[in-house]
């Protein structure tokens, strides 16, 4: 669905769908958005249709755009227009309904971390953990407890996809190139970092180690700097 | 109990990841996308991990030996060293151009998805090649010699952070 906006400059908003170039009306410049998922008015129940998609649509494209977009839904108009049902400029309310799940899944995080130092002394760096699966060299016990810990990573993803799959996004995902390419980077460079997002970023920085807070403090700085270049390149230029 | 405690603790931190949402890549990029569409929810899981892990090690200050096992692991080294930077450097890189980080892509294997399936089989191979380089070449040539302190066997490597 088109969206208009007067006196700003199009900055290319990011969607799982690829935006399309700007088109030109006058003085106006509009910016289709593909917002997959529904009928004009919300409804998901023609062919094709999908709550999921639909969610997605309203949550990560249109809520996304600054608060002074205006939205001209594809159909359900009346005359003299209709009262605004969502004001998209409540963006603290917004972060309030968005920061509840986070903190509650960081929590369970945390107390998984400390009851894993409790019960075997060891701390919950997951690709240390899984670094194990490929490692020849470690004894038999250290593999039964990679198994098991993974194990219950693995469920809990069969579990959680079970109760709740958008969690899991419903977007496309990278082309399988990048993919690989990241897997290599990750890896390789959580072993050479000795830790990743949960190693240094949760263990590490609440024990107070300066180097986990050095490796957190790099890895969030090279990885907001590949989002940007990505999309710099994906033909974003602002 | 063991390896239900293990299984338990695997479950959980798997819950935490998929309530917070870190198993939905197109998230984890809003997340990193400073400069754009900035989605800042995802600080906060590490927020609520850290709280409640900081919290949680102060509690456990007394405890002499973990329930299961002899001793607790503790990180070797303090250095900060150009392996730190560097490789934290290529694992943000991965992190961003996929929206996977190991624990989500693993939880995300049970959903299914093809791309956290190679995401995964890609992450192991990098994780093998590093082990086989750094028994190659990595023993013998510390970056600063006298900087650090004696490299430990290969079991106790793998349980640093």
């Amino acid at each position: 669905m088109p969206s208009s906006r007067q006196r700003r400059k199009p900055r290319v908003v990011r969607s799982t769908s690829r935006p399309s170039a700007p088109v030109r009306f006058g003085s106006l410049e509009v910016l289709p958005l593909a917002t997959p998922g529904g009928h004009g008015t919300g409804r998901t129940d023609f062919p094709g249709g999908s709550a999921d998609d639909l969610y997605h649509s309203v949550h990560e494209v249109l809520y996304r755009l600054p608060p002074e977009t205006r939205v001209f839904v594809g159909d359900d108009y009346l005359p003299g227009g209709r009262a605004p049902a969502h004001q998209s400029n409540d963006r603290f309310l917004m972060l309030i309904d968005n920061i509840s799940l986070p903190l509650l899944g960081g929590a369970l995080i945390g107390l998984s971390a400390t009851l894993l130092l409790c019960s075997h002394g060891r701390i919950a760096g997951i690709s240390g953990i899984a670094s194990g699966l490929v490692n020849p060299w470690v004894s038999r016990s250290e593999h039964l407890f990679r198994f098991w810990f993974l194990g219950g990573l693995v469920m809990a993803g069969v579990i959680g996809f079970w109760l709740l799959p958008s969690q899991f996004g419903v977007g496309p995902q990278a082309a399988t190139p990048v993919i690989v390419l990241a897997g290599l980077l990750v890896g390789f460079g959580s072993r050479l970092g000795s830790g990743c997002t949960s190693g240094h970023g949760v263990c590490g920085i609440s024990r107070g180690s300066a180097r986990s807070l050095v490796a957190t403090a790099t890895f969030l700085t090279t990885g907001a700097l590949t989002v940007a270049l990505v999309h710099w390149l994906a033909g974003g230029s602002s | 109990m063991n390896q239900l405690s293990l299984l338990f603790s695997g479950l959980l931190f798997g819950a935490g990841l998929v309530l917070s949402g870190m198993t939905d890549p197109a998230k984890v990029i809003g997340f990193l996308d400073v400069g754009g569409a900035w989605d800042p929810s995802l600080a906060f899981v590490m927020g609520g991990a850290v709280l409640v892990h900081a919290t949680g090690r102060r509690l456990m200050r007394g405890a002499r030996t973990p329930w299961f096992t002899g001793d607790f692991s503790a990180p070797l080294r303090t250095h900060i060293d150009r392996a730190l930077v560097i490789g934290s450097a290529l694992f943000g890189v991965g992190w961003a151009l996929a929206g996977y980080c190991p624990g989500p892509a693993l939880v995300a294997l049970g959903s299914g998805s093809i791309g956290a399936i190679s995401f995964v089989a890609f992450m192991l191979l990098g994780m093998l090649l590093y082990q086989v380089m750094h028994r190659r070449w990595g023993q013998r040539s510390p970056s600063r010699p006298g900087s650090e302190p004696p490299e430990a066997d290969p079991l106790t490597l793998e349980l640093d952070a």
